[in-house]
């Protein structure tokens, strides 16, 4: 079988040796039925893609808030702790060694710093809307979150019916009007906004012959990222920018994280339950750096007075 | 403004709404036009407006002088060279001026230098306006044309100004002849589904080819010949590689987005590229690449130098210098003349040593296969040794990669050849259809569901690998 179509004109001989441009055939209905046909199948590339990247995708961040989502809205027992907090609670709590020395029930919610505390907000809402209140929130950031502000956009990510943001009181209290439109585009197109990640994960399938279907990332069953190996020289890094940081700043506390920090004590009153606000791990030579000693005793002053306003918190 | 944002594709669907609009009213279709392509010019800097209307109106008004002035007498003939001499001069001036001012001035400096003088010459700062080499050479063919008698003038300045800016090709060509554009801008034109369906596909191939392939390609190119030495021969063999690639996606990509767009709006541009990676030696590669330019030396420099009328030493003159012009064309540097002599010099080869043209049909079985490939394979090695020489920026640059090109790998090699097979086969299996076909609008003649399967494809490829930084194409700078 050809795979050219019928033509009704044949096609004249190439002259000297050099090719030629025929025309094809081709009424409206054909430039019609072709057009909107390649544009169909591009969209059915888009919806592949966006089922594909809600399990797959290559971009670490996107992954772990995809997959604690997940991990919380499938909870069936309440916990006595929740671990909540960005990438350093994300891999420096291990809920199974609170589990093995204090003999409680902890999961590991932490995602990614870019959520700051609105998300931890959002996480403890559904979760006091399922379960009983827990003992214990631990919250671990790392110091310069609280400066950060919040992108709504980010929410395309978590892993809820279109409108969930609205469920929540501190979302609808920061939606302003186009927050919608561009969570659609990043959620829905993920050919137009995450192309890097497909990027990624087809050209290593084509070259590396990896399965698309293995980003390498796991979790344990209570939401520990375990790290497959150290890097030092990333952790140097990281305390060099902190301490830059420490410098040039001192401590603020954005007004996305103020307003959540605001519920989180109205939270912990209704529901009387304790939150340990905890900065994450430092590096031993940043500890010993002055100006980061000073961001640290300033982030302790200004957290202590929002904490002493309850007695929960 | 770049063919590749999201302010061109909006201009051009407002300016192809109203077109249709206007259907059967020619006048005001070209009134449209006109406007649109001076938008469209002046999106850049609105001062290159003045350039491109000084050059309208100077070859509109010879080009009608041409036309009242006869041939009879002595003083006629005398008369019309005085007027394309005059042409000639003012484009010459104003492309010369803005193109290669500094360079000369710069090189005259040098030599003065030399022999122990000490010049003060001004530099300036010279904008270089977009496209200023396409639609100079283009209005400069209109008024050779007419004093060759091969043309009428346009009484029209109109249906004139909107030869020489119509803004599909007026940035980086194809270099249109008046004698096949104009009549298409005066007598009203018929879109045919053929047409606009090609003119689609068209559109469809060139963001491909400049967004996934030739931008891709760029970053390996750009790699190699911005620190290349760190590289090893291998790396250096496949950033070469890369840039042909790379110069051959983005200006064809060009031409393909602009032939496509002229298609929609009922005008037929000339073919500028016949898979030249295809040819088989130096002379049929200039039958191949950037066709408007070569075609354009050939009729305006090289036959009236003589072409190879003459004794074979003056043929080859001639050759190197519509090589060496060819070349510089290309821009006021001396890569590009390097450049343009190596080619010059390949072409004078050839022609000593191939005494029978061998461009004619390879497929007619007076080439058996094997030799065909073999010379393919070897004018492509001579072609990449020329990328080599147009990429870099310096005579140190130039003789450095080519003292390195012993095929030694290094740890990265491996990664890189994957990274440009990764974009560039794509295009090699699609050209290799087209070359067996001998049919460039092959694709668009497969069955239905293969053809609109494959245009998705293109699309998703062009929404996940088109690099979406604006990039601008490389002939642009010419």
């Amino acid at each position: 079988m050809s795979v050219l179509e019928t033509v009704k004109s044949k096609p004249s001989a190439a002259q000297d040796g050099l090719p030629q441009e025929i025309l094809p055939w081709a009424s409206p209905r054909k430039v019609l039925r072709d057009l909107l046909a390649a544009l169909l199948l591009l969209l059915v590339f888009n919806i592949a893609a966006y089922f594909f990247l809600g399990f797959y995708t290559s971009n670490y961040g996107f992954w772990v808030v995809k997959s604690k989502w997940r991990l919380l809205t499938s909870l069936e027992q309440p916990v006595d702790w929740l671990v909540l907090g960005d990438s350093s609670a994300n891999q420096g709590v291990m809920p199974s060694i609170l589990a093995q020395e204090g003999g409680k029930s902890a999961i590991n919610l932490g995602t990614i710093g870019d959520m700051i505390l609105v998300e931890k907000v959002m996480m403890l809402e559904y979760y006091l809307e399922h379960h009983p209140p827990p003992e214990k929130i631990i919250i671990v950031h790392v110091p310069d979150l609280w400066h950060r502000g919040f992108n709504p956009v980010l929410l395309s990510q978590i892993p809820r019916p279109w409108g969930y943001w609205q469920e929540h009181s501190i979302t609808a209290e920061l939606l302003v009007e186009d927050w919608e439109r561009d969570i659609f585009i990043e959620r829905y197109l993920p050919l137009y906004t995450q192309n890097r990640s497909l990027r990624q994960i087809i050209y290593t399938s084509m070259t590396n012959l990896r399965s698309p279907f293995n980003n390498g990332y796991r979790l344990d069953p209570y939401g520990y990222f375990p790290a497959e190996r150290s890097a030092p020289e990333r952790v140097v890094l990281g305390a060099q920018d902190y301490k830059r940081f420490a410098e040039e700043n001192s401590f603020q506390i954005s007004h996305q994280n103020r307003l959540a920090l605001e519920y989180l004590v109205k939270l912990a009153e209704e529901n009387q339950f304790d939150v340990y606000l905890v900065p994450s791990p430092a590096y031993e030579g940043l500890r010993h750096e002055q100006s980061f000693q000073n961001f640290l005793e300033e982030m302790h002053s200004e957290l202590s007075e929002i904490s002493t306003s309850s007695q929960y918190s | 403004m770049l063919f590749n944002s999201v302010v061109f594709l909006q201009f051009f669907l407002i300016v192809y709404l109203l077109y249709i609009l206007l259907q059967q009213r020619l006048r005001l279709q070209n009134i449209l036009l006109l406007a649109a392509s001076y938008i469209f010019y002046g999106y850049w800097d609105w001062r290159f407006l003045f350039l491109i209307a000084i050059s309208t109106g100077v070859d509109y008004t010879i080009g009608l002088m041409l036309g009242r002035t006869g041939t009879q007498s002595r003083q006629e003939l005398v008369h019309r060279k005085i007027l394309l001499a005059m042409s000639v001069a003012v484009n010459l001036s104003i492309l010369g001026f803005f193109k290669y001012f500094n360079f000369f001035a710069e090189g005259f400096a040098g030599v003065l230098e030399l022999i122990g003088l000490t010049p003060n010459f001004v530099t300036l700062n010279v904008i270089l306006p977009v496209g200023i080499s396409f639609y100079t050479f283009q209005t400069m063919s209109y008024t050779i044309d007419i004093y060759r008698g091969k043309l009428e003038p346009t009484p029209s300045l109109l249906d004139f100004a909107v030869f020489v800016a119509f803004f599909p090709q007026l940035v980086a060509g194809p270099i249109e002849r008046a004698v096949n554009l104009l009549p298409q801008v005066q007598q009203p034109r018929r879109i045919r589904m053929g047409q606009v369906y090609a003119g689609l596909y068209l559109i469809l191939s060139g963001y491909f080819k400049k967004m996934v392939i030739a931008d891709n390609a760029a970053v390996i190119s750009d790699r190699v010949f911005n620190s290349y030495m760190d590289y090893s021969g291998l790396d250096i063999w496949i950033g070469v590689l890369a840039f042909a690639v790379q110069i051959y996606g983005d200006f064809s990509g060009y031409t393909d987005i602009a032939r496509g767009a002229a298609r929609l709006l009922g005008f037929e541009l000339m073919i500028n590229f016949r898979l030249p990676y295809f040819a088989l030696n130096p002379s049929d590669f200039w039958r191949r690449w950037h066709i408007s330019l070569s075609t354009w030396l050939r009729d305006y420099l090289y036959l009236p130098l003589g072409g190879n009328r003459g004794s074979s030493l003056q043929t080859y003159r001639n050759l190197a210098i519509t090589m060496l012009l060819g070349g510089l064309w290309h821009g006021a540097a001396w890569n590009f003349v390097l450049w343009g002599a190596y080619h010059g010099l390949i072409l004078i080869l050839y022609r000593i040593f191939e005494k029978k043209p061998a461009h004619l049909d390879p497929w007619s079985g007076r080439h058996p296969y094997p030799l065909v490939a073999i010379k393919m394979l070897g004018m492509f090695t001579l072609t990449l040794i020329g990328w080599l020489i147009f990429r870099s920026t310096s005579l140190p640059q130039i003789v450095y990669m080519l003292a390195n090109l012993a095929p030694v790998a290094s740890p990265q090699t491996a990664d890189m050849a994957a990274e440009l097979a990764f974009f560039a086969l794509p295009l090699l299996a699609v050209q290799l259809y087209q070359y067996i076909t001998d049919d460039l609008l092959i694709l668009t003649k497969l069955q239905s569901p293969l053809r609109v399967f494959l245009y998705s494809i293109g699309l998703l490829w062009i929404a996940v690998f088109g690099i979406r930084t604006l990039t601008e194409f490389i002939y642009f700078q010419f």
